[in-house]
Parts: structure tokens; sequence; C-alpha cells
């Protein structure tokens, strides 16, 4: 079985959906067809809702990677001298990881496009920012971003479409802290892509109004306006291989899961929105005769330079909770950007957040455990937590690299091994020690005692690199127009092309490099 | 030997598999007097017929699908009302709210067991994110799972401090 598409779009996250509004506002009966590999999970249902109020469980969760060591399910494999984690960092499902993210929507700064230069590490942006500002305009404007164009950041060419959401009380305090530090630091409101509609439920991992942005909601707008005729949405049609002769791709081969049936589709382009992971699999399991190791893959770049950005945790606590405080919010609206800073970058940037979960006051779980009303006023008047969270920027390095295990893993996709190993884990140990004593210090500025720290592992949320952005193919994958280097008619547009992590969630990013890619290839430039 | 009673029937701790029928008034009267007892029991001021529609709609959304609700809501009713006519209202709601924690599943072994775990502890979190949590915290604005956030943005949804 055949079919025949202009444009083929492999994934159905944020990327493909940016890209594909932006084809069709060009010319409503553009031929796309969208292949996702997972399924269709129910968005703004009732049920999905109460189930993540009572029972704390949410529907795409049998999605996430299963990364148990020893586990016959096994399918992503971490092979380095860290832990890489891959449990709940993707959903792979139509809309991909919109699903359960939580819609933080920062830019990267303008020294992250030239992080080479100024560090001798990592690697350069093939453009600035300038080249971006204005796709990240129109990312926010898209998405629905509210925050506050005073706070710290890089330059912008105009103010957040919508204001931000104001600091809790809590929150509120710890900006204080932050500003009486003894080197003090800018509070800042975290830009987040949920506010027209959201009615802060708390909810955020699954929004039972669909307020936060999501992918599939943006995509079912487009799949089903009658304007757009030749849209074409497949769920459970894992790709596993694109098909090429010599430099131009031609189409793809997927899998029917509701047939059993291989298909051949071709298409006069073909644009990778798989997401990092994917992204990087399909163009090695993408070998052939000319490509024997995979597509772009000559000079053996495809999956290395694996990077993201290690989460460190501080929590505080105080003897007592006088003002019966608990977090409100279920996300931060308290963030800081001023070590995010080419100051810092050199020795790795760290972007500070409050922790969304505290402090923490369950009375449902008080009263599920039998406890009585003196006992619960108690408890919720007693001690108080808070926790200040970072992330702490790593730089790239070949070595470090994603590779294809054997055997599939869910959705018919192929296994994966990442290593990721230090070169320097006391140099980095002593940035940890760094961020640790300045989050510290903020909470102790407040009253807080130090209970714990905790540097988590590395995970695949932000993970970037493996198909990075360059000028030239020995140290790269694709071209700063996001075509894979050789090719003119073959895209990958997901986090993989970062060149870098920064020290801030890449979504929006991604967003926009998913506009400018799309409103080009509409406009005929590519 | 005194006669057991029906609510401490062992029965197996996976759910009740459901009839297939609608819950009848008479249920549904029973569940929601069983909801109801919640803020007197914790001493709470708290107007709960507002509640209502809210306990509706956590009632319908969990009587359909996978883990369709029904049975366990059968048994809780009937649970609720053998204990009321054996022992009174106010100690019938003590054994629900009080004396009988069941916090895992495996360890819902008998009727009232079920009861509490599958029904009596959702309500009580339905009944906390819906707004009960501002009978502990008059104060307090928001909690996970409150749908009351306002989308104008004149009125903070949260509790706010010195610094907006």
């Amino acid at each position: 079985m055949t079919m025949e598409f202009d444009t083929i779009i492999v994934g159905s996250g944020i990327a493909a959906t940016l890209v594909a509004d932006r084809l069709l506002e060009r010319d409503p009966h553009a031929s796309i067809l969208v292949l996702e590999a997972g399924e269709r999970i129910t968005s703004r249902d009732r049920r999905s809702w109460w189930d993540l109020v009572l029972h704390n469980t949410t529907p795409y969760a049998r999605t996430y990677d299963d990364d148990v060591v020893g586990s016959p399910d096994q399918e992503s494999f971490s092979t380095g001298n860290t832990r890489w984690d891959f449990r709940e960092s993707r959903v792979r499902a139509y809309g991909g990881s919109t699903m359960h993210w939580g819609g933080w929507a920062l830019r990267y700064k303008e020294e992250d496009f030239n992080c080479r230069t100024r560090t001798g590490f990592g690697a350069d942006w093939p453009f600035n920012y300038d080249e971006l500002e204005p796709w990240y305009a129109l990312a926010e404007k898209m998405i629905g971003v509210g925050g506050d164009a005073r706070d710290e950041g890089p330059w912008r060419s105009g103010d957040y479409p919508l204001p931000p959401f104001p600091f809790s009380a809590n929150e509120s305090e710890i900006a204080q802290a932050f500003m009486d530090a003894p080197s003090p630091i800018k509070p800042g409101h975290m830009p987040i892509a949920r506010f027209k509609r959201c009615m802060t439920t708390g909810t955020c991992k699954y929004c039972p109004i669909g307020s936060r942005y999501s992918a599939q909601d943006h995509m079912d707008a487009l799949v089903y306006n009658p304007e757009h005729p030749n849209l074409q949405l497949r769920t459970s049609a894992p790709v596993r291989h694109i098909l090429v002769e010599r430099n131009r791709a031609h189409g793809v081969e997927f899998h029917d899961a509701a047939t059993g049936q291989w298909i051949t589709t071709h298409g006069e382009r073909v644009i990778v929105c798989a997401g990092a992971y994917e992204s990087a699999k399909l163009l090695l399991a993408s070998t052939s005769a000319e490509w024997p190791t995979g597509i772009g893959n000559r000079y053996d770049q495809v999956g290395r330079h694996v990077v993201t950005h290690l989460m460190l945790t501080v929590q505080g606590k105080k003897a007592t909770n006088t003002a019966n405080l608990f977090q409100e919010y279920d996300f931060p609206t308290l963030m800081s950007r001023s070590w995010d800073t080419p100051e810092q970058q050199r020795d790795g940037k760290f972007f500070i957040f409050n922790n969304r979960g505290l402090p923490k006051t369950q009375f449902e779980k008080l009263m599920v455990e039998g406890k009585d009303r003196n006992a619960i006023d108690d408890i919720a008047k007693g001690e108080r937590m808070a926790g200040l969270n970072a992330f702490i920027e790593e730089f790239s390095e070949a070595d470090n690299r994603l590779t294809l295990a054997s055997g599939t893993g869910k959705f018919g996709l192929p296994a994966m091994n990442v290593h990721f190993s230090r070169r320097s884990p006391s140099k980095f140990l002593a940035l940890i020690a760094t961020a640790q004593d300045k989050l510290e210090g903020y909470l102790r500025q407040i009253g807080y005692q130090h209970i714990d720290t905790t540097p988590q592992n590395p995970r695949g949320d932000h993970t970037s690199g493996v198909c990075r952005m360059g000028t030239s193919p020995d140290v790269s994958v694709t071209t700063g127009d996001l075509t894979v280097h050789g090719f003119d008619n073959l895209f990958v547009c997901s986090n993989a092309v970062l060149p870098n992590s920064a020290a801030v969630n890449p979504t929006l990013t991604l967003a926009a490099l998913s506009l400018r890619l799309g409103t080009r290839l509409a406009a005929g430039e590519l | 030997m005194p006669e057991p009673v029906m609510w401490d029937e062992a029965i197996d701790p996976k759910m009740i598999v459901p009839s297939g029928d609608a819950l009848t008034e008479w249920q549904m009267a029973t569940l929601w007097a069983m909801f109801v007892a919640i803020p007197p029991h914790w001493k709470l001021d708290f107007p709960i017929n507002l509640l209502h529609s809210r306990w509706l709609d956590m009632i319908e959304a969990q009587s359909a699908g996978n883990s369709d609700y029904r049975g366990e809501y059968a048994n809780a009713a009937s649970v609720y009302d053998a204990m009321v006519k054996a022992l009174g209202e106010n100690e019938a709601i003590e054994l629900l709210y009080g004396k009988t924690i069941v916090t895992k599943p495996e360890d819902a072994k008998t009727r009232l067991g079920h009861a509490k775990y599958f029904v009596v502890n959702d309500f009580i979190r339905c009944f906390v994110a819906t707004g009960g949590f501002r009978g502990f915290v008059p104060k307090a604005r928001n909690y996970t799972g409150f749908m009351g956030g306002s989308r104008f943005r004149e009125w903070a949804p949260v509790r706010t401090g010195v610094h907006k």
C-alpha cells in the first residue's frame, strides 16, 4: 500500500503542530500527513481529571519509558558513569510531551547562542538570538504565555501577550529573601503558557478545561477544520525508516497498528518532529547502501552530544506555620535568572525556581488516615517546609551519545542506550555545591533550617544535542535551516537540534524554531 | 456468639463488579447522607450543600468506564444503611470516618473495608478538593483540584503577600 503527500511530518507534538499550522495558514489545501507512533489520550476528560484528583493517576502514564534495570520490558538503557533517567520524562502519544508539560515557557538568553565561543565548551548556534527573537514573540502569542517583561531575561521586542500570575504568599516571602541576601538576586515571574482560560485548578498534569497549551488540542483544531481537506493524522503509526535516494528523502515506511501492515508513503519533503530521542533514533535506523550508518551520519554525529541540565532540589523547614500557608498553585510563579548570566556561563549557569509543592498540607490525606480536627490543625500550623530548585547547565561532549539498542519497546519504537559520563565530575560537583550554598542561603534568610539537598539524575525531559545544528557536517547533523546536512528536503525539528541545553526549559525555543521553519517552508524559502 | 454483621462480611479486595444498572434514588440519597456527614465529623463550619453539583459530577464520572464504581457505591450504601439501623447514625459515621482506616487496596477485605477504601476515602478527597479546604483555613483561596480560580486577574486566585 502506498500513499502520497507533499509533506510528511513524523510526530505530533508541539513542533509538528506549529509547523503544520504555518503550512496550512499559507495554504489551507496543503497536503500533509502527520504520523504519530502513540495513541490518542482523551483530552479534557472528566473521568481522567477525577482520577487525578482522587487517585493521582494520569491516562498517559502508560506511555512513559520503561527504564527499570533488569525488567523484561526495559527499552531505555543508561550506560555511562552517571545514571540517566528516562521514566516520566516524555509522553509518547498524540500531542507528545505537551500532554504532561507544566507550560513553563522561557526564552534562551543571547549568550546561549554563543556557548562555544564564550566558554570553550559545547557548541555555538549557527545564528544568534536576534534571528530567533521574532519567532519567540510569535510563539508566545500562539501558545498564550503570561509573564512580566520587566523581569530579567533576554531583550524582547514587545511585552508578553498576557500578564503574569501573582506570587503566592509563600513565594512573596522567598522573593523578599532573594532581595535581602548578601548577594541579592532579582525575583521574576515564571512565564507560563496556560493563562488565557486557566482556572488554577492545581491539576496541571491533566488540565480539565484545556487551558494549558496542548499540541493535541491545537492539532485537533487543524485536523477537524473543513478548510484543511488534505491534512491527515494517523496515530499508532510508528515510522521505522525514512526512504532516501542519494541526497533526497522521498518518503517513509510506517507500521499501521490497526491492520498490521507496513505502509510506504511518498512525500516531497519529510520533517522529523519526533522529540529528541526518536528523531536521532529514526535517522540511525534509516540505513541504506548509501547511508550504511544512518541518514546524515556520514561523520558519526547522529546521537552524539546528548546533554540536559541537572535539577537540584533544596528543602528547608521552620518550626511553625502560624499563617497556615500551603502552596495553592500547582506551578511555581517565582523564579530568578540572576545566575543565568553571561558572567556565570563559563562555570555553568543555573536557573532558580520555587518548589511548586511546598509548603504542603494534605488535609484529605490526614482525614483518610483518621486524624481528628485537633490533630489536623496542629499539623497544619506546625512544621512548615519550603523548597527551591535549580536547573544547572552542563556542556555537551562528543562521547556522550545515544545509540540504538537491540529490539523494540512500546509502540514499536527502537530500544536505546544513552551513554552519559561526566569527564570532570569533581568540577561539576563543585558547581552543585555553589548552587546549593546559594539556595540554602535564600531559605536561611527567612528562617528556614536546611533539611535536604538532592541533585537529581540527568533526565530525558529536556534532552538535546543529538542532532544538533551547526555549520559543518563533521561536528553537527543539521543546518541552521534544520535540514539534515547534505539534504534539501529532509528536516529535523525537535529538541534534538538544540546545540546546548542552557539552563531553562527548551519548549518555547523549540516552538520558535518550529514557527520559523514552517513559515519559511510555506513561503518557499527552503 | 453474636450474629455476624453484614458489614464485616469478608469479600475479595478486588473492586466489586457492578450489575450495570444505574444507581437508584435511594442509593444516591444514602451516599449523599454519608457525604454531608463529613463537616460535622471534623467539626468544620462548611456549607456542604454548595458542593452537591461537584459531588454529583464525581459520582457520574466514576460510574462508567474500565473502573466502574457503581458496585462499590451500591455496597457502601447498603453498609451505611445497615450500620445506621444497627448502631444509629452517629456511631455509623464514627465507624466510617473515624474508626475504620483502609489506605491500601489489599486491606479492603470486608464490605466495610470496601466502603471505606473505594467510596469514603474518595468522598473525603472530593470534599477537600471542591472547597472543603476552606473549612480548615477560611482565608485560603485555592487547592489542588479546586475549580474556583478566577479567569479575571483583578482577583488573585491564591493568597498573596507583599510582592506580587
